[in-house]
């Protein structure tokens, strides 16, 4: 009883805030991507991935700007992004990446801290997108890849939107499906991606397909 | 001449001077002497071997006498010469390149650059917490429990910014107190043909990047500007320079590779000035200049040096 209370009292007090949580899963085709663990692709490949971060800023619901803070997401310190509405909602909208005004803004603190690892220093700002990993194939020597995709100044600007109609619940679980970047990259065969410019535009224009509403929460 | 009032009369500048970027008024006297203790300790460097004074000497114009490109942690070399730190708050762009647009995020660069601290943000971070001086430190200048990113990264901007020289013979000579030698002053005018539209008065810089007619140097092959916007135009473009305190900062050149200024200014008068496709079209009029001229606005030069700025106590390692 007093447990069912409890959920009841949760549930309650948690619509009266209209506390959304979005979080955010990395995968690789069918497989949820875990840091430095082997994901086979066929036979002869496979790939690890090392690092995966991301900015999240610019959120919308129902077309309506909210004032959250831009958010870093980090496969190694996972968090939840928090959305607080008054209403429900059943359209989410997001940047992947910065505004130009936070690239510049000197405010160097919360999920802006250089010490987390996006901030550019010999251009100024942040990277938008970061992934780091190897691919495998048997019999080769690994292929290291590295995807710094950022830059905010015209005409090489490539903080990217994305948005998401659903009849949302109070969870929104979004995957980052990475297959199509793997592709991406091994069709052009751009594993190293250090600096702000044509091929980071082109590829930050992936971006947006790679975020998707998972299946349980449709 | 100005006095910024909240900076206790710290930073001054010559009221004719255009306005700065940065907002001096803005500094503050205690976070500017928290990152002057910060830019004299090499406990920003992995190894605690290398501050930024390393590379930034007073004496010199806060730059790296006699190093063609400065060496940092374990010797290793960088690829350009580190740039004189003067008169910042006029910039627009910080390094060569123009890559930094803040002077606050610069820091950044030489403390996690391989070759300069090779150290990480949070190291330092971590180091500074832990240690005796720095919490005596922050007692005594900050309102902060714990040093953070944005505190280690706008102390040192402070006090780069306030960092200003103008108390040169030229300023003297422009403030009415002294004039010049008549060598002095034929080297004037000789500059103010042919030189000052780069390097413009008063500050004697612009804002702006160009191709100076260097040939490309093979082993660095540095591409200057393109290397941070992609457009054509900005090839083997780089940021033109202050000349003030021209005397002591040499060697000269992005890559340091003229160590005299009677060197530079032969090169701009075509001895080995390359005409390409990218060459600013200011120096596509050849100048020319006797050997007497040559002497002249070489005595012009070193006017710009500024003796209270090279040894101006509040500038130099705390103590």
């Amino acid at each position: 009883m007093k447990i069912k209370l409890f959920i009841y009292l949760t549930i309650v007090l948690s619509n009266a805030v209209g506390q959304t949580t979005l979080s955010f899963h990395p995968k690789f085709g069918a497989n949820p991507v875990e840091l430095n663990q082997k994901i086979t692709i066929n036979a002869n490949e496979s790939i690890v991935f090392e690092t995966i971060k991301c900015y999240i800023s610019s959120l919308k619901i129902n077309n309506e700007l909210l004032n959250n803070p831009a958010f870093l997401y980090d496969l190694e310190n996972q968090k939840q992004l928090i959305i607080q509405s008054s209403t429900s909602f059943n359209s989410l909208s997001f940047a992947i990446g910065l505004d130009s005004a936070t690239h510049v803004s000197e405010n160097y603190t919360g999920d802006l801290d250089p010490i987390l690892g996006m901030y550019w220093a010999w251009n100024t700002g942040y990277t938008h997108f970061k992934i780091s990993g190897k691919k495998i194939v048997s019999g080769q020597q690994d292929q290291p890849f590295e995807l710094h995709i950022g830059g905010y100044q015209k005409p090489f600007e490539t903080q990217q939107e994305k948005t998401i109609q659903s009849n949302f619940s109070s969870q929104i679980k979004l995957d980052i499906q990475l297959l199509p970047l793997y592709e991406y990259m091994c069709k052009t065969k751009l594993f190293s991606l250090l600096i702000p410019g044509k091929e980071a535009k082109a590829i930050a224009a992936i971006l947006p397909s790679l975020f998707q509403l998972q299946q349980s929460n449709e | 001449m100005l006095s910024v009032k909240d900076a206790q009369n710290f930073v001054d500048y010559p009221n004719y001077w255009p306005q700065p970027y940065i907002d001096l008024s803005q500094l503050k006297q205690q976070e500017i002497e928290l990152g002057r203790n910060l830019f004299y300790d090499p406990i920003l460097s992995e190894d605690s071997s290398i501050s930024c004074s390393s590379c930034h000497l007073q004496a010199t114009g806060f730059t790296h006498i006699d190093h063609n490109v400065s060496h940092g942690i374990y010797g290793r070399k960088g690829t350009r010469n580190a740039p004189s730190l003067q008169n910042l708050a006029w910039n627009k762009t910080f390094h060569w390149d123009g890559g930094v647009t803040r002077l606050s995020g610069q820091a950044v660069n030489p403390i996690t650059h391989p070759a300069e601290m090779n150290f990480t943000m949070k190291g330092v971070l971590k180091r500074l917490n832990r240690s005796e001086k720095y919490k005596g430190l922050l007692k005594d200048f900050s309102k902060e429990k714990n040093y953070t990113s944005s505190l280690l990264l706008h102390s040192l901007a402070q006090f780069t910014a306030s960092l200003v020289s103008c108390q040169s013979k030229y300023d003297e000579m422009k403030a009415g107190k002294i004039i010049f030698t008549e060598q002095e002053e034929k080297g004037y005018q000789l500059f103010k043909q042919n030189c000052s539209a780069c390097h413009t008065e008063p500050l004697f810089m612009r804002n702006e990047y160009a191709s100076n007619g260097l040939p490309i140097d093979s082993t660095l092959k540095d591409i200057g500007r393109f290397s941070i916007t992609h457009k054509n135009n900005d090839s083997l473009t780089f940021k033109i320079p202050s000349l003030r305190n021209c005397e002591v900062t040499f060697p000269y050149m992005h890559d340091g590779r003229f160590k005299k200024l009677k060197e530079v200014i032969n090169h701009y008068t075509n001895e080995s000035l390359v005409h390409s496709n990218y060459l600013d079209k200011r120096l596509k009029r050849s100048i020319k200049l006797s050997e007497m001229d040559k002497k002249d606005l070489l005595s012009f030069l070193l006017t710009l040096t500024d003796r209270k700025f090279l040894t101006n106590k509040q500038y130099s390692f705390p103590k």
